[in-house]
């Protein structure tokens, strides 16, 4: 089932990475230790909090129901993983350049390190896009 | 001497390799008048809003709650507003050259419906429909402007069509 796809193995290990950052996002986000909001900027880091939870919800979901795409059109499976690129760079660039000011990520040891390889895992969604886009007649 | 004639053989030699790059310009000039109402009222949109929210920021008009003129809110705002212009240029120069009209289209849409749900989390409890009647006018019409992206999208005629 999946050969027939005809993807590159790299496209695979980007669909992997993506979906282990999101489970591990998940468990951080769901772990996280009620001192975390005892610091000086509670507000900036609830903000984050809430935030998290709206977008890793929706990233579950996308997580879920995105192999069934793949296996079903491989047509909707790009504007799908285009999208889900567009949305990972614009979250991406809202938090740094944006809602610097209003939201602040926890200090704890996983969060920062799942910060540092958010550039991971974009590289991934883009590499799958780009895949998917001009690797379609071989698909074909 | 050479003869430097060209003769018909070479002239539709010719014609045939810059037959490809004519039927890309007549295509991008043959958008329907659905599309062409759509970019000019996205166009008009996205404009009419900036022009209204750098009038508010440098009080040029009245009726605004200062409770909401907040450093925070402005940062966030200015972010929004010079994103949402850029992606409105790309779109403008991507539907004029034919060129990533769609991905443009797609991540303005993404773009939107991110800031709308960041606004929604962030600033539900500043955001009154009562008191604040640009922003009352803004929000209401947010729906409206989803439709029209990906409306725009599926109405823009590309060469990449048929894909």
């Amino acid at each position: 089932m999946i050969k027939n796809l005809h993807l590159s193995k790299l496209f695979w290990t980007s669909l992997l990475v993506a979906n282990c950052y999101v489970i591990i996002a998940t468990y951080a986000i769901v772990t996280h230790p009620d001192n975390t909001f005892a610091a000086d900027n509670q507000q900036h880091i609830l903000a984050a909090i809430k935030l998290t939870y709206v977008r890793l919800t929706l990233a579950i979901f996308f997580m879920v129901a995105y192999p069934v795409i793949l296996f079903s059109s491989l047509k909707y499976a790009k504007y799908v993983t285009i999208a889900l690129t567009a949305w990972g760079i614009v979250m991406y660039i809202d938090d740094y350049l944006v809602l610097y000011k209003i939201i602040e990520y926890p200090k704890r040891g996983l969060v920062v390190v799942l910060q540092s390889l958010r550039p991971i895992l974009l590289i991934c969604l883009i590499w799958m896009s780009f895949e998917l886009t001009f690797t379609k007649s071989k698909v074909n | 001497m050479a003869n430097k004639k060209v003769n018909d053989m070479e002239i539709s030699a010719i014609l045939e390799a810059f037959a490809e790059s004519r039927e890309d310009k007549a295509v991008s000039i043959d958008q329907s008048k659905t599309f062409k109402a759509l970019i000019v009222f996205c166009n008009i949109y996205v404009l009419t809003f900036l022009v209204i929210y750098f009038s508010l920021k440098n009080n040029f008009l009245d009726g605004f709650d200062e409770g909401l003129l907040t450093e925070d809110v402005f940062t966030v705002f200015d972010g929004r507003a010079n994103v949402m212009f850029w992606l409105l240029a790309s779109m403008n120069v991507g539907a004029y050259f034919n060129f990533g009209f769609k991905v443009s289209c797609l991540i303005a849409l993404v773009y939107l419906l991110n800031t709308t749900v960041d606004n929604a989390v962030l600033f539900a409890g500043l955001i009154s429909l009562d008191d604040r009647p640009y922003f009352s006018v803004f929000i209401l019409s947010r729906p409206l402007f989803f439709v029209v992206l990906a409306w725009m999208g599926l109405a823009y005629k590309d060469k990449l069509e048929d894909d």
